[in-house]
């Protein structure tokens, strides 16, 4: 029963997700999937699988919809979009990690304290 | 908003399961398909772009179930699943499963059918618009004893605005409306004509009652009515052209303006009326019965709408200022009164959200009493189902014990029994639901009479289902926590190698459930005893008269325009005719009867009494004809009745009863001498004979002064006809409206049985007494399941011992007396413990309120035979299971372990 209760943004993936979507426009999962893998220069092996469930939490947080249709090479799928509230929910995100990142690279520089 | 955004989205993923993992199957299908076409693309062999596309992927079936638990409500299928094990459960002990849900559905059938009637009588907001606006006026001491006005009282309150944003008046009354040739008497309702628009209730045809139509001779549109919804359909089969048509209504023609709507029953719950006239063409309608000119006549329920926004404060400062004008200026003095009557009074407003009633006086304190009953019915069934489970979860131990070895946690397995016990009182309750809506016809039944018929609407509503539900969860969790936390709570180890036979704990429990049981039945016993006696009392008392095949109607000539001689004369003519036919024994005409003489009482005198302070005294007063106490059958102890040479001719004279004669005239013949009475007529009226005391004024009351004077001395205008026959009502009936007739077809006849009008003072307690026996049987019932129950397990759990018994040569029948002693012992505990608070419970409650008749609420004879009743029954219960104990076979007993 992984029931996340906070429904904050899982994690990453779906920052990743909502960013992806955000930039490219509407896509299906596989492409969603191949971007993210793309963007982190191949180095980040996804679990293609956990995008799905990603995805419904999204869909069920109000930040992406999803309608059937037709890829590039005429195979049906089902496209994902940003909703306005998803790209609220992205400029509010991202903000907030750039801060968390911020802080967290402070925390990492060498200063030589650390033996 | 976030939140539940998701839970409505969840909701609505469990909803449509199936269609989201067909949409799921194919979004994953369509992803791995691209996946590997990428591969291909890049020139790998289609096999092995394939593996490498799932192996990316990583578990399509994992993926599923995760994306499976996000959409749905995991909580929720967890409780579908429990249900559904549940009623596996429940269809695999189907005697066990009956017996339980048949306990339920009638202690919570029983619960139900009672606060049906109680949210119908007694809570119910009116179907009107605001109806906590509404108020009642009263009047009186402390309390407002007082609830009825005069026409001019109303008139002081209809113009008090400042108070007040509408104000009416009824009088509920019963019409003769002749749809052909016969009358036929119809519930109704005088209104004044703020009645509608202060209730704020619509028509669903046409228009309701307005001012303007509350006039003496009619409004613009003559003398208008409105009917009721009911009598729409029933009279004039829901024709929609009934507007303009006309009821004739006691002789005068009124023309219909509007129908109601259906649920509209007026503001006094409880009656239905189907006609509704403006209380000002009262005095066309009734003649000279009306009171609307009357300053003596207090005939009116006087309801008002508080001006809404008026601070509470504000309208009782307003109320109690303007009482004084009313009772001085206002309200009759009586004369010659220094004094003002009305000094100690002041004026109240009674909430009237509910409506008023005559019948919540009479039947809320009963009610509230079976209500308790009731309770204590749905104690007995819970104690029941609470034993079974437990003789249950006994057998299901193994079952327990395995699925904590296999890693189930408690807390999930109390929550599996604990939805089985709801499922359980889910089951129960609606069956019992089913249970209550039949019963509740049946009650009211049971509260009304032949004549009289109360009607509440009583069909399924959402607060009688919620308190429903309430019960169900509350006796759900009463009887299922107990068996679930002890059915738990043994550890995994240790039940798995037990057998099935030796827990005392678990006996020491049953027991105690079983003595309580009993204890609860003997405290609704002794209350059924208490009230089925006191009926008995009140319906065989000693009356002064036989309510048995004695028919009574009341007529009213005038209607058909007989008057004065001619009146006299059809009265003379009928009292012989009726004493002429041969199916009657006995015939009279009077102007009152006993129970229905409520009217005419005044201060009695006698001139020559023997008694120095012969005061004027209360006295209930008659005009009979002769051959009045023989068809009463009232003894007569001295003189003689009248008789046909007692007309108006001959000197007046009178009977008086034996109070009357013991009042005035202690130790002497009252014959001879005279009463007299303020007004001129009765002066010094020549008694010659005396009666035997009457009960008067119903069943619970005492008797009165009485005093009679011959009806053909007198000018007699409406009557009542009585005639002594074992005709039966239907013949009876019909013969008393063909003589009545025989004079003029439009002379409306009501006939019915005196037996019944005598009943109806006492009706509440017809339905205490008959719904306690009721209550008392089903808990008897429950009980010995109970009992027999627990009796059939002992012998179970002790067959062992008693095999070996039986092997060193114990006879049958001390194994018989073994158990049904112990059988025995429990219904005693559960005696010793019911007595008392039987006993505590019956003075509390007649403390309150006289419930009781003739009998005291410790009345020995009645807990004596209820325990003794107990006791037998304890004793068959034990009887069965103790025979089978006898019956064992020693050596198949002992192999037993």
């Amino acid at each position: 029963m992984a029931s996340d209760k906070t429904d904050v943004l899982h994690g990453s993936l779906s920052l990743m997700v909502l960013r992806t979507l955000d930039t490219l426009g509407p896509q299906h999962g596989w492409g969603i999937a191949r971007r993210i893998e793309q963007i982190s220069g191949e180095t980040l092996e996804l679990n293609q699988g956990t995008l799905y469930p990603a995805l419904l939490r999204l869909e069920q947080m109000g930040w992406v919809s999803s309608k059937w249709g037709t890829s590039d090479n005429n195979r049906r799928a089902k496209f994902y979009a940003i909703t306005r509230a998803g790209q609220k929910q992205l400029a509010a995100e991202a903000e907030n990690w750039e801060r968390i990142s911020d802080i967290i690279a402070r925390f990492m520089k060498p200063s030589g304290e650390i033996s | 908003m976030t939140q539940l955004r998701v839970l409505l989205q969840r909701l609505h993923g469990l909803l449509r399961r199936g269609s989201l993992e067909q949409d799921l199957d194919e979004e994953l299908r369509s992803h791995l398909q691209m996946e590997i076409d990428e591969h291909v693309r890049k020139g790998m062999a289609p096999n092995e772009a394939r593996s490498l596309a799932l192996r990316r992927f990583g578990g399509v079936a994992r993926t599923k179930e995760i994306y499976r638990e996000t959409h749905g409500l995991p909580a929720f299928e967890i409780v579908l699943q429990d249900l559904r094990y549940g009623f596996r459960m429940l269809g695999r002990s189907p005697g066990f499963t009956a017996v339980a849900i048949l306990s339920l559905a009638l202690g919570i059938g029983a619960n139900t059918a009672i606060f049906t009637l109680i949210h119908a009588l007694i809570l119910r907001p009116l179907p009107v618009s605001n109806p906590e606006e509404l108020v009642q006026i009263r009047a009186g001491a402390q309390g407002g004893s007082q609830g009825s006005w005069t026409y001019e009282s109303f008139e002081f309150f209809r113009t008090r605005s400042e108070l007040f944003s509408g104000v009416f008046a009824q009088n509920n009354t019963r019409f003769n409306v002749a749809f052909g040739e016969q009358p036929t008497p119809v519930e109704g309702v005088f209104v004044s004509g703020e009645y509608f628009s202060t209730l704020g209730v619509q028509p669903v045809l046409g228009r309701t009652i307005t001012s303007n139509d509350d006039a003496e001779s009619g409004g613009p549109d003559g003398a208008v009515a409105v009917i009721s919804h009911a009598l729409w359909l029933a009279r004039f089969v829901g024709d929609p052209a009934i507007l303009g048509r006309k009821l004739v209504v006691q002789g005068t023609p009124v023309t219909i303006v509007g129908v109601m709507p259906p649920q509209f029953f007026g503001a006094d719950v409880g009656k239905a009326p189907n006609l509704f006239v403006p209380l000002r063409l009262e005095p066309m309608i009734l003649k000279q019965q009306s009171n609307l000119h009357s300053r003596n006549s207090w005939w009116l329920d006087v309801i008002a709408r508080k001006r809404t926004g008026l601070p509470d404060l504000a309208f009782q400062s307003g109320l109690a200022a303007i009482g004084p004008r009313l009772f001085n200026d206002i309200l009759p003095r009586r004369k010659g009164q220094a004094v003002s009557e009305y000094e100690s009074w002041r004026l109240v407003a009674v909430d009237a959200s509910n409506g008023i009633s005559g019948l919540r006086k009479q039947f809320s304190k009963p009610l509230y009493i079976l209500m308790g009953l009731a309770g204590l019915v749905l104690l007995i069934a819970c104690a029941n189902v609470a034993n079974l489970l437990m003789a249950r979860t006994g057998a299901r131990r193994r079952e327990v014990a395995v699925r904590l070895a296999l890693g189930a946690s408690r807390h999930r397995l109390l929550r599996q029994f604990l939805t089985e016990s709801l499922l359980l009182a889910g089951l129960g309750s609606t069956l019992g639901i089913l249970f209550a809506y039949a019963g509740c016809r049946a009650l009211l039944a049971l509260l009304s009479t032949r004549s009289l018929t109360v009607t509440l609407h009583v069909g399924p509503d959402p607060w009688v289902l919620g308190f429903t539900a309430l019960i169900a969860v509350v006796t759900g969790v009463l009887f299922g926590a107990g068996p679930a936390i002890r059915a738990t709570a043994e550890h995994s180890a240790d039940s798995l190698k037990q057998s099935a036979q030796s827990f005392a704990g678990r006996s020491l429990a049953a027991n105690l459930l079983v003595v309580s049981q009993v204890a609860l039945c003997l405290m609704l016993l002794v209350g059924a005893g208490l009230f089925v006696r006191t009926f008995w009392n009140l319906t065989n008392q000693h009356l002064g008269y036989d309510p048995h095949n004695l028919y009574v109607a009341t007529i009213d000539p005038r209607f058909a325009g007989f008057k004065d001689d001619s009146l006299t004369r059809l009265y003379s003519e009928l009292y012989e005719n009726l004493n002429r036919h041969p199916s009657i024994q006995s015939a009279s005409i009077s102007i009152q009867t006993p129970i229905a003489s409520c009217c005419w009482a005044e201060f009695l005198s006698a001139p020559d009494a023997t008694l120095a302070s012969g005061e004027p005294k209360r006295t209930f007063m008659n005009n009979v004809s002769p051959g009045f106490f023989k068809t009463f059958g009232t003894r007569l102890l001295l003189g003689r009745d009248f008789n046909d040479r007692d007309t108006a001719g001959s000197p007046p004279v009178a009977i008086i009863s034996e109070s009357v004669a013991r009042e005035f005239f202690p130790g002497v013949s009252p014959l001879g001498r005279h009463i007299s009475l303020k007004d001129p007529l009765h002066q010094n009226v020549e008694i010659v004979g005396v009666v035997e005391d009457v009960r008067t004024r119903g069943l619970r009351a005492g008797t009165e002064y009485e005093a009679y004077f011959a009806l053909f001395q007198s000018k007699p205008n409406y009557a009542i006809v009585e005639i002594r026959s074992s005709a039966g009502l239907g013949a009876a009936a019909a013969l008393l409206r063909a003589q009545v007739q025989a004079f003029h077809k439009q002379i409306p006849v009501n006939a019915d049985t005196f037996n019944e009008q005598v009943v109806r003072t006492a009706l509440s307690d017809r339905m205490t007494a008959t719904l306690a026996a009721f209550f008392g049987s089903l808990s008897l019932l429950l009980a010995c399941i109970g009992l027999y129950g627990v009796m059939s397990y002992t012998v179970i759990r002790r067959t062992s011992e008693l095999g070996i018994r039986m092997a060193l040569g114990a006879q049958a029948p001390t194994v018989t007396w073994m158990i049904i002693r112990q059988a025995l012992l429990l219904a005693m505990a559960g005696a010793a413990v019911g007595i008392p608070l039987a006993l505590l419970c019956a003075r509390l409650l007649t403390s309150l309120t006289p419930l009781l008749f003739g009998l005291e609420p410790n009345d020995p004879s009645t807990i004596a035979a209820v325990t003794l009743l107990l006791i037998v029954l304890a004793a068959s219960a034990g009887y069965f299971p103790a025979r089978r104990a006898a019956r064992l076979d020693p050596v198949r007993a002992l192999r037993n372990e």
